[in-house]
């Protein structure tokens, strides 16, 4: 021991008396730290052309996309220092500098003889002076506020690495009327909240709606006859179909990643086990056998594995079984109970809604259950979603009632996955279970 | 027989006495032996910088940020006329009709080129714009809440900012052991020290980076991404030309391109720098290397 100290004593004390013949001339220098607050970002309203005002609200859109994303801060346009007008061909970088842009939007839409837009944006590094990105896109006119979803897309992407997920939608349950006699409508809306519409009438009582990851439909569950049923729903010709016809009652359902199955649970005198139905065979597959309840299946973006949860161990906890129903293991183990589990579509993360001494969070942990972190926390949190990208959940929250009956107001939030950014979606009314889509095409 | 109990009592006690002195030393901890601590000579110049780097940036910490939007479209409203400014009910309806069709069948989109239509005229040479990044007529970049922690005093610190294998520094402030600490680390130390610049200044240059690096959020593989750039500098303090992307191999993979962009963008944004007045020699060429690991764990 004694004689390992010495030979590192020698060995510093030769190091010191070699290390100047060694010495380079280039100075090195380390950068660890940096600065991560939002990255401050210059939009500029797009130059228009016969387009009353739309460049304008592209360039609002746009903002308000990259803004709810907490990663950029949109420089007030009162501080510009150019005119729009002056940029058609490059900008100039100084004076952005000298307000502190790391990056601009410039851009034209422009109305063809045809009737369609033509809309165009670049995407500049103040800093480097160079063009980042650039993309010209052509469009009828209802479609402008999409287009302005792409280039927040492609914006996002070029600045984060990230794929981005504003060009999406949201479908949800919307609920109104008193808290004894509620109606429940699914809905569904762009990300941002515009283009609300409802899907179904609020006849029937409807719950936990998801989106196909492969084309414009969702599976939910709704009432039939007093039972509970898994119903399909083609959200562009509303093509409406009832799945399987079991004895008992099915909920739950989720698609699988390719699309083409769906998972749910099947309850048969008060013992529900998972089973998934194949869409163009209809052929059903029981993967779990259990007298405890196992319920909220949810799919690997692999399809390799699936995450449900299950009381078998007295309380419920969150396992992870193979696609067929074989070797399940469980992977939550914290204090309190784990219950809608949700794979993330980058496949890292399961995000859950925990239940612990009366509060709710919204949590993720990894797939083989270490690295738990709770992201929120309240009166009640449930049902997450992840945007396409896997940066970001979104979630229901309700506030309790009091005792007079005013509170417990259910609206829409999303969190960023590393617990800050919390916002509250907008939405006309209270509003639960919300279920994210993929990228749109 | 009274020879037997003498030899037996002054055996036994012979064995007592031998187990009562012995047998603590078997429990006796080897002595420490001393530790060699490690004792950074640096040159300290009269006013350091690095604390008061640090400190007027500090800003309460804002971990919720203000909603979105305060919903102030009336909810009523809303319910009634579809939630459509009127320009756009005409859109709105097109939607409901055949919402997938706007995608596939109406949109058309075509890329243009990194260098467009228009001919981009090169970037300009870069020559000095005291005006534009002036530190004193621009307003700080601010530091973020948690990061003007790591910024505080602190011995480890100090080593590991003369440290160049970084991912060995943090690893020296958690375990003391001198043990651990690689050879090639020290020699890098001395190395720096034998540059001659002053903590102070090395720390300055450090600093104003570190402020100017707007880290790329979100970039899921960040943790891994280590991106080293060149910078020549001038006297005074503005770039000889253009930053240098060692291994812009990696280039390739859009997460390193986005970390690389914001390091040149970091330098660009700090330029001019504020460099020391003497020594010239030994910063006219200086390795940056960015590596955001501690703060994305932290």
């Amino acid at each position: 021991m004694m004689n390992l100290r010495q030979l590192t004593a020698v060995l510093v004390l030769s190091s010191i008396l070699l290390a100047p013949l060694s010495a380079e001339a280039v100075l090195r220098i380390d950068i660890t730290q940096g600065n991560v607050d939002p990255l401050p970002i210059a939009i500029q309203t797009f130059v228009e052309d016969g387009t009353d005002g739309l460049g304008k609200r592209l360039a609002e859109v746009i903002t308000s996309n990259l803004e709810r994303s907490g990663l950029f801060m949109a420089i007030d346009p009162s501080a510009f220092i150019q005119k729009p007008q002056d940029m058609r061909v490059q900008p100039r970088f100084a004076d952005w500098r000298l307000i502190d842009a790391q990056a601009l939007i410039s851009g034209s839409i422009q109305r063809l003889p045809d009737g369609r837009l033509k809309i165009e944006f670049r995407l500049w590094d103040v800093f480097s002076e160079q063009q980042m990105t650039g993309l010209l896109y052509r469009t009828g006119q209802p479609n402008w506020r999409k287009v302005a979803h792409m280039i927040s897309d492609a914006v996002y992407e070029r600045l984060t690495g990230e794929t981005g997920y504003f060009d999406t939608r949201i479908v949800y349950v919307a609920e109104s009327g008193s808290k004894r006699d509620r109606i429940k409508r699914l809905a569904i809306m762009d990300q941002d909240g515009e283009n609300v519409r409802f899907l179904t009438d609020g006849s029937n009582l409807v719950l936990t709606p998801r989106f196909s990851p492969t084309e414009q439909a969702i599976t939910y569950l709704s009432y039939f006859h007093g039972n509970p049923r898994v119903y399909l729903m083609n959200i562009d010709t509303m093509e409406l179909e009832r799945l399987g016809d079991f004895p008992g009652m099915t909920f739950a359902p989720r698609f699988s990643p390719d699309g083409t199955r769906v998972i749910m649970s099947l309850a048969i005198d008060g013992n529900s086990d998972i089973y998934t139905m194949d869409l163009p065979t209809r052929r059903i597959e029981r993967l779990t056998q259990h007298p405890a309840i196992d319920t909220s299946a949810s799919y690997s973006p692999d399809g390799e594995r699936v995450v449900f949860n299950s009381d078998r161990g007295g309380t419920q906890q969150l396992y992870v079984m193979a696609t067929n129903g074989s070797s399940p293991k469980r992977i939550s183990f914290g204090k309190g109970r784990y219950a809608t589990p949700v794979w993330s579509p980058r496949g890292d993360l399961i995000a859950f809604t925990k239940m612990l001494r009366g509060r709710f969070f919204i949590g993720v942990m990894r797939p083989d259950g270490t690295g738990e972190r709770t992201l929120t926390e309240s009166f009640l949190d449930e049902g997450p979603t992840w945007a396409p990208n896997g940066r970001v959940i979104m979630f229901f929250r309700q506030r309790p009632q009091r005792d007079d009956g005013s509170g417990g107001e259910t609206r829409l939030w999303s969190v960023d996955l590393t617990g800050y950014n919390e916002r509250r979606m907008v939405t006309p009314m209270d509003a639960s279970d919300p279920a994210w889509s993929p990228l749109l095409q | 027989m009274g020879f037997a109990v003498i030899a037996s009592l002054a055996g036994h006690g012979f064995i007592i006495a031998l187990a009562y002195i012995g047998l603590p030393v078997l429990f006796t901890p080897e002595p420490v032996a001393d530790i060699p601590i490690n004792v950074e000579i640096v040159t300290i110049a009269d006013e350091t910088a690095a604390p008061s780097e640090a400190t007027p940036d500090l800003e309460p910490p804002d971990l919720e940020p203000p909603e979105s939007k305060p919903e102030p479209i009336p909810i009523v409203e809303k319910l009634k006329t579809k939630p459509k400014p009127p320009k756009e009910t005409t859109s709105a309806r097109a939607n409901h009709v055949s919402p997938n069709k706007r995608p596939e069948t109406q949109l058309k989109v075509a890329t243009i080129d990194r260098q467009p239509d228009r001919e981009l005229a090169p970037p300009p040479e870069y020559k000095p714009k005291a005006e534009v990044t002036d530190d004193e007529s621009l307003p700080e970049p601010q530091v973020k809440p948690n990061s003007t922690e790591r910024l505080e005093f602190d011995a480890d610190r100090i080593a590991a900012l003369l440290d160049k294998e970084d991912r060995k520094a943090p690893q020296m402030s958690q375990n003391e052991s001198p043990d651990s600490v690689p050879d090639e680390t020290l020699r890098t130390r001395i190395s720096n020290f034998a540059d001659k610049l002053t903590f102070t200044e090395l720390d300055a240059i450090r600093a104003q980076i570190q402020r100017c690096w707007s880290v790329p959020a979100g970039a899921r593989e960040g943790q891994d991404l280590v991106v080293t750039i060149r910078i020549f500098v001038n006297r005074d303090g503005t770039l000889k030309r253009s930053p240098e992307i060692l291994d812009s191999v990696g280039m390739e993979n859009p997460f390193y391109r986005i970390m690389a962009e914001s390091a040149v963008r970091a330098v660009r944004k700090c330029e001019p720098l504020r460099v020391p007045s003497t020594n010239y020699e030994d910063w006219r060429e200086i390795e940056l290397t960015f590596n955001p690991k501690e703060m994305l764990e932290g």
